[in-house]
């Protein structure tokens, strides 16, 4: 470093002068979301400082670098709360949504700090020293040193940065910047034994499972349960619509044991739903302000931490490690064994996809105005298993009538989840204020204004119901026109 | 975002010293804190050796033809950055006479600093002025330095009489918002009878503060430093003294340290 030091002061004479600083140890982490939000905007965040001093985030985007200074140092995730106001924060709050960033390597490295001084004496530039680079830091105003001093740096062979090679050092640590968990490798194909493809799509579920259940343990941010769930949800459809392809005793236990996997994040998820739902709910009240939503989230928020504590004990139970331990064993053993006389794969999806596409249309149109709620949530459940067989099936799928098809189903999928979830939502309201009432203390009584607010979004949500019912009629006869048939015709070889 | 000025009718009172070092203690406490010299002499800007232009000049900051953001300079103190002061603000009651509203201007100019700064302090010149009441309306609390002299209470009283003047309606008709005054003492001389007597009966009459700052060599040696006392020696009295008008102006503005 003291080399490198002496080649600045060198490359800047005599148009500078500068002034050294001490040498300072420097410790920085580096954090992305788990799903690598930042990375996929451009953006990279790193919380630096000395080792034992005040600790500070910056943000570099394409457009900007935003530094606001921490109350503590980020052990295990940092949110846009703990961020003061300003811009950095509003930036973090639009990018990470629900995400929390997490600490994803941390590298401690000895700088020394060398100021360059106009011929007053004023720093207007910072070059941070290190064993081989030099990191420019340019000064608000002072834009044409900054790009001066690069240039005589670079002019004399110095390596410049402007920040840190952020990539470099995750890449270092051993991640994969970008990569999200759940690859399929290798990638199945149309001639694939319909076993193997099988198998190889339920291990790339797997694969996002496993990697979702430290996040949801450590309850780092709402995204790991979610996505946890939808692993869940994705494999036992596979299971359910393809595992006659699979042993079937295997095929048996994998289901009841991804079932309870289910069942057991399911009092997370749903609490996780309703908190995340409360500023929206809020503001749909007439009758009262927002804040008579409060003891409601005060409730939420009680139940969530007992039911985190139970769901955590439960992913981490022996019973977990060894299910997901032997099911990476079956899955492995049927990409690796013998095919024997299977089908290939594609046999099995035109197969699938036109039971699958065939019930949609006969349950949707036996569908009437008067039919009662359960008929519509049952459709909903095959045009789910619809969506589900598709993507089961996508890697050996033409990817256009695929897309075509998947975008028509959505449309479907909405309004059916729409009239369902309101229902569930309502329920759910009432059942929540019931249990409020019944574990209510003197202490902590609940205000009528809170039941009755309650009772407002009921009737909201009963409306909500309504209209998805009467938007219904309208979207399925979209779903069921010539020119999807014609999509599914060509992805099922004319079986549909 | 917050606005104080530091604001005297006379001059070499002490409001430079008193912007520079409330602005740097204000950054040491974790505000992002902008320092605007808005005197044509350029003190402040001296001190933290920033040179005295702005591209334009105030011409072009008043009518908006360039961003104030535009013409910020970072200092050497992290968390401070400096709107320096340039010759052309001399005629800077001229321009603000040429507009729409001109005892608003400098408020509506400071308005899209609010994402990014926390504190603004305006280091004014001395007069009484158009310029004046377009600070008055801006900010949220005057700083103003008291010299221990009977003279010194006559133009804090002036002071007020103008403030009062511009809540019935300013040069422009509009009320003017009337906001918080700390008026202090400044360049005290605690060996002096006259100054113990002046500044000791002061506060039942005229509602000054209890915060004094004497008059030390450190202060004036800022000029030869070119930075506050609050940094080249932080644990001496000057220091102390401007760090207990730190604290009371915080108070009053309601800001808490980041």
């Amino acid at each position: 470093m003291a080399e490198l030091v002496t080649a600045v002061e060198a490359a800047l004479a005599p148009r500078w002068s500068v002034a050294g600083g001490p040498a300072r140890r420097t410790r920085m982490t580096v954090l992305d979301t788990f799903d690598w939000r930042l990375h996929r905007s451009g953006a990279t965040a790193v919380v630096t400082g000395p080792p034992a001093g005040t600790r500070s985030l910056v943000l570099t985007t394409p457009d900007a670098t935003l530094t606001a200074p921490l109350a503590e140092e980020p052990e295990t995730r940092l949110v846009p709360g703990d961020v003061p106001p300003g811009p950095l924060h509003d930036h973090l709050a639009a990018v990470l949504d629900v995400r929390a960033l997490l600490p994803l390597t941390t590298v401690t490295a000895t700088e020394r700090e060398v100021r360059v001084l106009d011929d007053e004496r004023k720093t207007v530039v910072r070059l941070h020293v290190g064993a081989d680079a030099v990191r420019v830091q340019e000064l608000k105003g002072y834009a044409g040193p900054a790009r001066a001093v690069r240039e005589a740096l670079q002019g004399a062979g110095i390596t410049v940065l402007d920040a840190p090679d952020v990539p470099a050092l995750l890449v270092a640590a051993g991640h994969e910047p970008g990569r999200l968990p759940g690859r399929l490798d290798p990638a199945p194909t149309a001639t694939t034994p319909a076993p193997v493809a099988v198998a190889l799509v339920l291990r790339s579920f797997l694969e996002q499972l496993e990697a979702n259940v430290p996040g949801a343990v450590a309850d780092l941010d709402p995204e790991f349960v979610h996505d946890l769930r939808i692993a869940v949800r994705r494999s036992r459809s596979a299971i359910k619509l393809a595992g006659d392809a699979l042993p079937a005793d295997a095929a048996a236990r994998a289901a009841a044991e991804l079932k309870r996997l289910g069942d057991v994040t399911t009092p997370v998820r749903d609490l996780d739903v309703h908190l995340l739902d409360l500023p929206a709910l809020a503001g749909r009240l007439e009758a009262f302000a927002p804040d008579t939503l409060d003891p409601f989230a005060a409730h939420l928020a009680r139940h969530r931490t007992g039911e985190q504590r139970t769901m955590a004990r439960a992913l981490t139970a022996a019973r977990t490690t060894r299910f997901l331990t032997w099911w990476r064993e079956v899955l492995d053993a049927t990409v690796d064994g013998e095919a024997g006389d299977a089908a290939p794969v594609a046999d099995l999806a035109a197969a699938r996809l036109a039971r699958a596409h065939k019930r949609v249309l006969k349950l949707g149109g036996a569908i009437t105005p008067d039919s009662p709620a359960e008929d519509l949530h049952t459709l909903r459940k095959r045009a789910k298993e619809l969506r589900y067989t598709v993507d089961l099936f996508a890697p050996v799928l033409e990817p256009a009538p695929a897309k075509a098809v998947v975008g028509e189903l959505k449309g479907l999928q909405d309004v059916l989840g729409a009239f369902q979830d309101s229902e569930v939502q309502r329920d759910a309201l009432v059942r929540i204020a019931a249990d409020m009432t019944a574990e209510q203390t003197a202490r902590r009584p609940v205000p009528v204004t809170t039941l009755l607010a309650l009772g407002e979004l009921a009737a909201h949500l009963a409306a909500d119901q309504t209209a998805a019912r009467a938007r219904f009629a309208e979207r399925f006869a979209r779903f069921t026109r010539p020119a999807v048939g014609r999509h599914v015709a060509t992805l099922t070889g004319g079986r549909a | 975002m917050k606005v104080l000025a530091t604001y005297a009718i006379k001059g070499g009172v002490g409001k430079t010293s008193a912007a520079v070092n409330l602005a740097h203690l204000a950054a040491r406490d974790g505000l992002r804190t902008l320092l605007w010299d808005l005197d044509p002499q350029g003190s402040a800007t001296y001190l933290f050796r920033v040179r005295p232009k702005v591209k334009g000049g105030g011409r072009a900051l008043v009518r908006g033809a360039r961003a104030l953001d535009d013409a910020v300079k970072a200092t050497d103190h992290e968390g401070l950055d400096l709107l320096p002061a340039d010759f052309t603000y001399r005629s800077l009651d001229l321009e603000l006479d040429a507009l729409k509203k001109p005892t608003r201007r400098l408020r509506r100019l400071l308005d899209p600093l609010a994402d990014d700064y926390d504190l603004v302090v305006l280091d004014c010149p001395p007069s009484v002025s158009l310029s004046s009441e377009s600070v008055v309306h801006a900010a949220d609390l005057l700083v103003v330095p008291l010299v221990p002299a009977a003279l010194s209470l006559r133009s804090y009283e002036q002071l007020v009489a103008f403030l009062d003047a511009l809540g019935e309606g300013g040069h422009d008709g509009a009320r003017v918002r009337r906001p918080d005054v700390l008026a202090f003492w400044s360049m005290v001389d605690r060996r002096k009878k006259a100054h113990r007597d002046l500044v000791a009966g002061s506060a039942a009459t005229y509602g000054t503060s209890d915060v004094v700052v004497p008059n030390l060599a450190a202060v004036e040696q800022m000029a030869e430093r070119r930075e506050p006392v609050t940094a080249s020696a932080p644990r001496g009295p000057a220091a102390q003294a401007y760090h207990r008008l730190w604290v009371t102006t915080r108070e009053r503005l309601g800001t808490d340290p980041a």
